[in-house]
């Protein structure tokens, strides 16, 4: 498998179905005398933005610290729960568990749902 | 059976949605500056587009990935930025230029000033993507947009010269004043191959679900679609060069477009004229509004859809309100629809090897298209003609603006 | 003192050198297996590291110009020998003439 062209940047899907996010990142544990393990992907605006500019990433993560508890840091996803297919990386979990969508879910209910026919 | 409808209205969409206020206003004034001289590059960029919409077709049914899906995941976030950043701003100045399109419209046929209209034009975009599912916004409005076809019966009312059209689809080289030449026939170039028309076309399939079942439907709706389309602006040009070309005049204001029907349907011809420009200009406008839209969201990886609800996909749902608001911004400033329209397809064409060159790459890529990838002829058409739009855009652009 | 992790759209493009500091070229991709039910990184593929060289490597892509043959100067390096003491500029243990050939 090569990471780069299959896992880097493609698509995810969660357990329901819908479209989750983009793998932004991807963590490898290094350790002493064995190759390095594939630990984690990352997804979000935080991850993504340090892929052009580390100022800008960190400026991104301290508005974010507002929408709540363990903010701010980029959102990490065990390797093991996530499987790789032909169109695009499937979630085992439930991506409303996860901060995903917490743009998507503040938008909708301070701007989305107050705009009449949503 | 079904097939053969979805085939018909496909063909029809592509005909009514062809026409906006780009390939009008550079029609006409192609026709008005050079005759029949510019036939050729109607004739290029329609070919071009044609091919550039099958291959969006064939890839999205065959690949299950619209063109910004494949983009992200195959160059990488930091290559994709380029085309994302460069394609949004060309794309906005275009979508700003429609909805001038609408309230010039709507100008000429109330006498109110366009500035007004920029509010309700805006509001009724907006909630016509809101509110409406993807084919009542591809069907419908494109159904009126056929009221265009009033240019094709117009010019035929006239009875020119069709030897010399066909003529005139031989490029040649100028006989006076070529940089204003070369302008035009950029700018006609870029209104023919506009990148939204084949992203948002792309996004289409996914949307409709297309498979591999689809492919030669695809054919036959790019192929005839975009054709009869192109027939559609070789008859604005007709028009303009029949009755502006004589007279040795230009078309510089959006007012003088009527002239292109009143002399052949009196009065009605006016209101042929407001009609086709308001229709197709709002068509484009939420065609471009969603291609946008489509193109951050995918290259994001956000749940998007015209057939969801703005309550699931939010992000999606006010990226194109944005959209719509930051172009009614210009024409609430008042900018003139006509030269945001010449500004904007230029740059189009200067700008259309940033978009087409990565596709290319995707649809030669068996990864994503196994035994569906591009063939000799269309590959060789889609780079010669996009990498000559290109270098005349680079080339004729300074010299107009440095020229006046 | 290394670091415990590394991010690979991190390390993706940047410079690879060598014991003598030379610039043996740009990380370019992670070959992944499964060892023992963990997915591991075995070989990191490194590509050409001047600009031209990879602007040729995009243009080269495209329907005609494909046509043009290239010899791509690639090192496939076994996960042994890269180094990422320094996250920034990851390195391999030896000369890049002692690299098996590519």
């Amino acid at each position: 498998m090569h990471l780069v062209a299959e896992v880097l940047d493609e698509q995810i899907v969660d357990n329901k179905g819908r479209r989750a996010g983009r793998v932004d990142g991807i963590v490898l544990e290094l350790r002493d005398g064995k190759p390095p393990r594939v630990a984690y992907i990352e997804v979000g605006p935080i991850t993504l933005l340090a892929r052009f500019n580390r100022r800008l990433a960190r400026w991104y993560a301290r508005w974010d610290e507002r929408f709540g508890e363990g903010r701010g840091v980029p959102f990490r996803i065990p390797w093991t729960r996530v499987t790789r297919d032909r169109d695009a990386c499937r979630l085992d979990m439930d991506a409303d568990a996860t901060p995903i969508f917490a743009l998507e879910d503040w938008l909708r209910r301070h701007i989305v749902e107050h705009l009449p026919g949503a | 059976m079904k097939k053969v409808l979805q085939i018909t209205l496909g063909i029809v969409t592509s005909v009514g949605g062809f026409l906006e206020i780009g390939s009008i206003t550079t029609a006409a004034q192609a026709g008005a500056s050079f005759g029949y001289q510019l036939v050729w590059a109607i004739v290029v960029g329609t070919i071009c587009i044609a091919f550039l919409v099958e291959m969006a077709g064939r890839f999205a049914a065959v690949s299950k990935r619209t063109i910004p899906d494949a983009m992200r995941e195959r160059f990488g976030i930091n290559f994709f930025a380029v085309p994302l950043v460069v394609m949004f701003a060309v794309s906005l100045l275009v979508l700003a230029a429609e909805m001038g399109g609408i309230a010039a419209a709507l100008e000429m046929a109330t006498g109110i000033s366009l500035p007004v209209w920029a509010i309700p034009v805006g509001l009724v975009a907006w909630g016509l993507l809101w509110r409406a599912t993807f084919s009542v916004i591809e069907n419908g409005v494109s159904f009126l947009g056929l009221v265009t076809i009033a240019f094709a019966v117009g010019a035929a009312r006239l009875h020119p010269d069709y030897g010399a059209v066909l003529r005139g689809m031989a490029p040649t080289l100028p006989r006076s004043n070529a940089t204003h030449y070369w302008f035009v026939a950029v700018s006609v170039l870029g209104a023919s191959i506009s990148p939204y028309l084949y992203y948002f076309y792309s996004s289409g399939a996914i949307e409709e679900k297309w498979d591999v079942t689809y492919l030669a439907a695809n054919r036959l709706i790019a192929g005839i679609g975009m054709s009869f389309g192109g027939f559609l602006s070789v008859a604005v040009l007709v028009l303009a060069a029949i009755l502006f070309h004589p007279r040795g005049v230009d078309v510089q204001h959006y007012q003088q477009l009527p002239g292109l029907l009143t002399p052949i349907f009196g009065r009605a011809g006016f209101w042929l004229v407001i009609a086709s420009l308001g229709v197709a200009c709002l068509g484009a406008t939420l065609e471009i509004a969603l291609a946008i839209a489509y193109l951050i969201a995918q290259g994001l990886g956000w749940n998007w859809g015209e057939d969801l609800e703005p309550r699931d996909d939010a992000r999606f749902a006010l990226t194109y309100t944005l959209l719509v608001a930051a172009a009614a911004l210009f024409v609430l400033a008042g900018v003139d629809p006509l030269e945001l329209t010449q500004i904007s397809m230029s740059l189009t064409a200067a700008s259309l090897p940033v978009g087409v060159f990565p596709f290319l790459i995707l649809m030669n890529d068996k990864k994503y298209l196994g035994g569906h990838t591009n063939g000799y002829a269309g590959n060789a058409v889609v780079l010669v003609i996009s990498l000559l739009a290109a270098v005349l855009g680079v080339v004729s652009i300074p010299l107009e603006i440095v020229g006046g | 003192m290394h670091p415990s992790e590394i991010h690979v759209e991190q390390i993706l493009g940047r410079r690879v050198h060598d014991a003598e500091n030379r610039v043996v070229g740009r990380l370019e991709e992670l070959c992944v297996e499964v060892v023992d039910g963990e997915y591991v990184v075995t070989e990191f593929l490194i590509g050409p590291e001047a600009v031209l060289e990879r602007i040729g490597g995009f243009l080269i892509q495209l329907p005609l110009f494909n046509l043009i043959r290239v010899h791509r100067r690639d090192h496939r390096v076994p996960w042994k020998l890269m180094d990422f003491a320094d996250p920034h500029t990851p390195r391999i243990r030896v000369r890049r003439d002692e690299l098996p050939r590519p």
